[in-house]
């Protein structure tokens, strides 16, 4: 009789089903995240139900197989996802004003604070929770508000908290509607909200400008922070392949298929990961992963870490636009600084909408896209940064 | 925590500085690859 399902249910798993679901309503009812949370509610309720066999690491269930070779042992889905990304990514605005990258690095203040804070609570000062010093550092890049950079880091660095971590990143992002404007409101006067940035004049980019782009930032990024490599080339290739004007069948490919295929594994890996207790994940030579369960007080703290990054992160990007607008002689809105993160193009969205508050006739979207797309670089790079130094202290 | 609070630093620092010399070399680019009149300038532009 042992063999039934519903003869095995605990609250946990009654509590995780829910979960499940309420991912795949939100997708499908309210329109949030639907391309990531359909198929990892999905992954959900697959993964948790009693007895399921489709994460066994052991005899290689389905999600097993995803999660061991996609994510921890070869990393292969962000690197996929990515050249996609670079692909759909059009990068004009940034580079029509490369002053906006500034405010891209300031914006990654999230990442850093974030897992001072981590640590502080973990290992490192009150060990109210069991982070250690790579679990801190993994938490923080949530503040990345960039999915694949968030699967790269914190699979690499080992973290048990992988796969809240990954959740937290993609469901911050379709927060940054509601995560943002107290912050952007709280750090600046309604005269600054209201500062109107002249239109930058159009047809200032060359085609020779866009293809070299790409290749100019894994050149630079590769020989600052190597362990950046595989992310901002795949993400800089696919925009290759965009710009270069010559390979338009493979851009359409890696925005189209590439990108939704490997959507589809991936939101399936990552909701296989999502179980209510703890999981041991074996790659190859035996090495093991250990993955903290969901519904564990420490990973609670992890999802309540992710706002506190995303509003770090908001307030340096604000902090350093106000810098940029004293010495630019007030004709940057300091409001452009809280797009410096990855989360695109929403975050421009709402830089526009607070500006449109302040002042009617203030259009801040393109010179918010600019950040918004350096930001895209900038979290890669501080993702890189994490992976060079971390390993020299833990 | 002194540990943290110094690849926090150096974090920040190789973060600034690799998007520092990427946007000296996009100001240099769009200074040498400046378009001319009538030419393409690759769709969005």
């Amino acid at each position: 009789m042992d063999q039934f399902g519903f003869l095995n249910i605990s609250w946990q798993t009654a509590v995780m089903l829910t979960i499940g679901g309420l991912f795949i309503f939100l997708g499908i009812a309210k329109k949030v995240e639907p391309y990531l949370l359909v198929p990892m509610g999905t992954g959900v309720l697959m993964a948790n139900l009693p007895l399921s066999p489709i994460t066994d690491f052991e005899h290689g269930g389905l999600f097993a197989v995803l999660a061991r070779y996609g994510i921890f042992m070869w990393e292969l889905f962000p690197i996929l996802i990515f050249i996609g990304v670079g692909a759909m990514i059009d990068f004009g605005p940034f580079l029509e004003r490369p002053y906006t990258i500034l405010l891209g690095a300031a914006a990654q203040f999230g990442i850093f604070g974030t897992f001072l804070l981590a640590y502080l609570l973990g290992d490192g000062g009150f060990r109210l929770f069991d982070f250690s010093f790579r679990d801190a550092a993994s938490i923080g890049v949530i503040g990345s508000a960039d999915g694949p950079t968030s699967i790269y880091v914190s699979t690499l660095l080992g973290s048990k908290y992988a796969p809240s971590i990954i959740v937290a990143a993609y469901s911050y992002m379709a927060l940054v509607p509601i995560i943002q404007p107290p912050v952007m409101k709280l750090l600046t006067s309604k005269e600054e909200r209201a500062i109107k940035m002249a239109p930058v004049k159009s047809g200032h980019v060359s085609r020779a400008t866009r293809v070299l782009f790409p290749i100019s930032v894994i050149l630079i990024v590769g020989l600052i922070a190597p362990p950046a490599i595989p992310l901002i080339g795949a993400l800089m290739f696919g925009n290759l392949l965009r710009e270069c004007g010559v390979l338009s069948s493979l851009a359409n490919t890696a925005q189209g298929e590439l990108a939704n295929g490997v959507t589809i594994l991936l939101g399936l890996a990552v909701g296989g990961m999502m179980t209510a207790g703890s999981q041991t994940v074996t790659v190859a030579g035996g090495e093991t992963y250990q993955m903290a369960g969901f519904l564990e007080p420490a990973t609670l703290m992890v999802f309540a870490l992710g706002i506190v990054a995303f509003s770090l992160d908001t307030a340096g990007g604000v902090l350093f636009g106000k810098l940029m607008c004293r010495l630019s002689g007030r004709k940057i809105n300091p409001l452009i600084g809280a797009s410096g993160i990855s989360a695109f193009p929403m975050s421009a969205r709402v830089v526009q909408k607070v500006g449109l508050e302040a002042n009617r006739y203030n259009h801040l979207l393109m010179h918010a896209a600019g950040a918004n797309t350096a930001g895209q670089i900038a979290s890669v790079v501080a993702g890189g940064a994490i992976l060079m130094l971390v390993p020299l202290f833990a | 925590m002194a540990d943290a609070v110094l690849v926090a630093l150096g974090g920040m620092a190789i973060t600034f500085a690799a998007l520092a010399v990427v946007l000296l070399v996009m100001v240099i680019l769009s200074k040498v690859a400046r378009p001319a009149k009538g030419k393409d300038t690759g769709g969005a532009n």
